[in-house]
């Protein structure tokens, strides 16, 4: 889940108050805000946390203006960050629930109830910018890797197929280790590409489609990426994308290259489950009070960029072992001994 | 929330940067909280010029202007 920090309230308080951010800071009670976003955190789902937000911020009235109106603001905004919209209409439900909660008249339950009515999911928008701003930098790089490859072939679409060689060929995300660590290489699905659908006719040039099934794995990675509460779509949640649909091209390839679907997405998943252990004992040792101030936000930014780097070396010292052991078995020698 | 203009914050400082901000208002003749606003300030101006944050906000409040006008003041 995105959480919102201090500065995300902050700059939701300047936009509504329509004053400059020094002002916003004047205006706003710092430590009233953060014990509200602690207990945002404590929560256990989305419409518990957004309840908890905006019951928090009715009751606190940390905004020195429109309190009311900037905690709803910010119970959107944090919504919105997650993928889903809040309804407000019918606006009086709101407001008679919200004067109960400023006068401690209201259990957390009830507002949490209220709010999962109004929560509305958010359509993925396959037009313009909005797709790609979803996608984080390496799911974009497959993209444009899949339309490399679709024009390599000539095709005058792009397919399954072509997201599956654009996940290889990143090379250092999620979905280029797992397929990578199961021998499945890019010239094998080539091959594979041009036996089961051939070469195109003509040259491809400018902006390239996707089919129909490409759109649906896209559709499918969005949903995996809300799935498991994470703020952007990377390359593992394309490639559960791809596993979903067993019709699709890719899929066949995956099958005739000896990749189980079952299988993959298991290693998947095992690799998604590790990385969330390991992001957690970090962020958890990083939340200490001195990591946790203000002050600390560019020196954790950073650590957590190292400690990323350092798992990821650590990662691929690992498939590497694994590689090796499964060489000398191939020729008859135990590793183990 | 207090009535006056401006009010006290605490904030948990690591002792070398405390020692810098104390440094930095010392210099320019300024409190230590008035420095510690003014950076606080501009981390927020930074989280307003993230392009996917502002536009997202910008367009809840387009959604959500008529109801959010609408809405009951508190105060």
């Amino acid at each position: 889940m995105r959480y919102l920090d201090q500065y995300d309230v902050l700059a939701v308080a300047a936009r509504v108050l329509r004053c400059d951010s020094e002002t916003a800071v004047r205006k706003t009670n710092l430590d009233a805000v953060a014990e509200v976003l602690a207990d945002v955190r404590r929560t256990a789902g989305l419409a518990e946390a957004v309840a908890e937000l905006l019951a928090g911020l009715v009751r606190e009235r940390p905004f020195d203006g429109p309190n009311r109106v900037i905690a709803v603001a910010l119970a959107l905004q944090f919504a919105a960050l997650n993928h889903v919209q809040v309804r407000l209409e019918p606006v009086e439900e709101l407001d008679e629930l919200l004067d109960r909660v400023s006068v401690g008249e209201v259990a957390a339950a009830e507002v949490t109830g209220f709010i999962r009515t109004r929560f509305e999911p958010e359509h993925f928008n396959w037009r313009g910018r909005d797709m790609f701003e979803r996608f984080t930098d390496r799911a974009r790089r497959v993209v444009v890797l899949a339309q490399e490859e679709a024009r390599g072939f000539n095709h005058d679409f792009i397919g399954t197929e072509h997201l599956l060689l654009g996940l290889i060929e990143e090379g250092q995300g999620a979905a280029a280790k797992v397929l990578g660590g199961m021998r499945i290489s890019a010239p094998a699905i080539r091959d594979l590409v041009v036996e089961i659908i051939g070469r195109g006719a003509g040259h491809s040039s400018g902006e390239i489609p996707f089919t129909s099934r490409a759109k649906a794995t896209l559709e499918h990675a969005h949903k995996e990426c809300r799935k498991h509460g994470d703020d952007l779509i990377d390359t593992e949640h394309i490639l559960l994308g791809l596993l979903r649909d067993e019709k699709g091209v890719a899929a066949q390839i995956l099958v005739k290259l000896g990749g189980e679907r079952e299988e993959i997405r298991r290693k998947v998943h095992d690799w998604m489950d590790h990385r969330q252990r390991v992001e957690s004992a970090v962020a958890g040792f990083l939340t200490d009070e001195a990591a946790s101030a203000w002050t600390s936000f560019g020196r954790r930014h950073h650590l957590l960029a190292e400690l990323n780097a350092v798992l990821d070396e650590n990662e691929r010292l690992h498939e590497q072992v694994a590689h090796l052991r499964n060489l000398l078995r191939q020729h008859n020698i135990d590793p183990d001994t | 929330m207090a009535k006056e203009a401006t009010k006290n914050i605490l904030l948990r400082l690591d002792p070398e940067l405390a020692e810098r901000l104390q440094t930095v208002a010392s210099v320019e003749g300024r409190s230590v909280s008035d420095v510690a606003r003014e950076a606080i300030a501009a981390l927020v101006d930074q989280r307003r010029q993230d392009n996917r944050f502002s536009r997202m906000l910008e367009e809840n409040l387009a959604r959500h202007e008529e109801s959010l006008r609408r809405l009951r003041g508190d105060d």
